[in-house]
């Protein structure tokens, strides 16, 4: 087997996959785990149901949709203007200077520690709502641990 | 109107003039190369008839046993059709209902008036050889198809689902898609995550030789590489095929269009505001193993993790 053909099949399978996946994804046992606790918080239940709306379960008509794919040019935010380049306030959008500050973001070790400093702290702060879905603790311990 | 006409005469003598060269070319190519190809198919002297497989015999057992047949119900359930087709049904019904009339998968009949094999036969055996990765052989005495048909199958069904499908189901997230994500993924407690990162290597049987030092990876197999991005339902965003064996998370990364859209700045868009332990943060993030390199984009597990705040 060639290698095109290796690559055309393995793309042909993870299509099938996903297909398999936007069928059953309603009935994933760690969704409705989770559902089930947001349920007992009585929080918003986010997961996808049988009989949403299309768009709440991802489920796709077979129509190409790149022309709406995320990834273009980056677009400002409110209150980040974007600049023409001539002064200090930031590199214009597609320039070469904004992909090499782009990589420099994407690629900054400071930043992956820091991310990952924050998250520990974020999910050591949650740690009962989060592990609830998975282990079920008797309800003193779930009171000690959040 | 004349001028027309005679432009269009001219254009087609070009057209046909040109391809009379191509085919002199041709011709005199493989006749100095001794390259005169064999002819195949069709009768001729000397020529195994081909076998009498009985074409409705496998169409009737795979209805019979999946679908039912003669008002009695299918010998096999539900769980048993996902098994062996490694799908749902209603998966499988609208795969079948895309290309069971497509040229090349529709039922035809030969010179001699007998009718070919049946749509149900190709996309089950060429679907048993995506399942399970068996030899081509392998479903000849059930579903009736020759060895060289179903590999012939196998890959028009690739082709067809990828023309037909890929750019539904192979693509970025939408920005609908992207905030249910994100949306799921904090309330998992990682906001700002957009999915998870990560290789496998796929066993590469018939490697030719001269690639098999190259694909050689660290277990000795040859294989090719898959990087994929997926979500926390395992739904692929994102697959890249076909790096050596020998390559490693850092290796393909480098190599995928995903790191070559990071680094332009197209790719994760920066337009999301996210909270994550009291500070704002703009640059979405994957989740990624201890092989990925240490950016800002990926969240690695803790190296060394001591407390149990860096063990949750």
């Amino acid at each position: 087997m060639s290698l095109p053909r290796l690559i055309n099949t393995a793309k042909a399978v993870a299509i099938l996959h996903n297909m398999a996946i936007e069928q059953n994804r309603h009935g994933f046992i760690s969704q409705m785990r989770r559902d089930a606790a947001a349920a007992l918080r009585g929080a918003e239940i986010c997961s996808p149901r049988r009989g949403d709306r299309p768009s709440e379960a991802f489920n796709k008509d077979d129509g190409p949709r790149c022309d709406v794919v995320l990834g273009g040019p980056v677009t400002a935010s409110a209150g980040d203007q974007v600049h023409d380049g001539d002064d200090d306030q930031g590199p214009l959008v597609g320039t070469g200077r904004y992909m090499r500050m782009a990589e420099k973001e994407a690629k900054d070790v400071h930043g992956h520690l820091s991310l990952l400093e924050d998250l520990a702290e974020h999910v050591w702060a949650d740690r009962g709502r989060l592990l609830s879905p998975y282990v079920r603790l008797p309800r003193s311990f779930s009171t000690v641990l959040s | 109107m004349d001028q027309e006409a005679a432009d269009d005469e001219l254009d087609l003598a070009v057209v046909l003039g040109a391809q009379a060269h191509l085919d002199i070319r041709r011709a005199l190519l493989a006749v100095r190369q001794g390259r005169v190809r064999k002819r195949t198919g069709g009768s001729r002297p000397g020529r195994r008839p081909n076998r009498p497989r009985d074409f409705d015999l496998g169409a009737r057992a795979i209805m019979r046993d999946y679908f039912g047949a003669d008002g009695e119900p299918p010998v096999y359930g539900e769980d048993a059709f996902e098994e062996r087709f490694r799908m749902p049904r209603p998966v499988f019904n609208r795969l079948f209902r895309a290309i069971h009339d497509q040229p090349g998968w529709r039922r035809t009949v030969n010179a001699t008036g007998r009718p070919q094999a049946h749509a149900i036969q190709k996309v089950s055996a060429a679907l048993r050889v995506l399942g399970y990765g068996e030899p081509f052989d392998r479903s000849d005495e059930y579903v009736r198809l020759s060895r060289s048909s179903i590999d012939v199958y196998t890959r028009r069904l690739t082709h067809f689902i990828i023309d037909k499908w890929e750019s539904t189901y192979l693509r970025r997230p939408t920005a609908e898609e992207l905030e249910h994500i994100m949306r799921r993924n904090a309330a998992r407690g990682l906001p700002g995550c957009i999915g998870s990162i990560d290789c496998t290597h796929w066993t590469w049987a018939r490697c030719a030789k001269a690639l098999a030092g190259q694909y050689k990876d660290r277990n000795g197999k040859v294989s090719v590489v898959i990087e994929t991005v997926c979500d926390e339902d395992l739904y692929i965003w994102h697959l890249f095929v076909g790096c050596p064996g020998a390559y490693n998370d850092k290796n393909v990364l480098a190599a995928s269009p995903l790191m070559l859209d990071i680094n332009d700045g197209v790719w994760p868009p920066r337009t999301y505001q996210y909270t994550l332990n009291g500070r704002s943060r703009r640059l979405l993030y994957y989740a990624a193993d201890a092989g990925y390199p240490r950016y800002a984009i990926f969240a690695l597990p803790h190296a060394k993790p001591d407390t149990p705040k860096w063990l949750v």
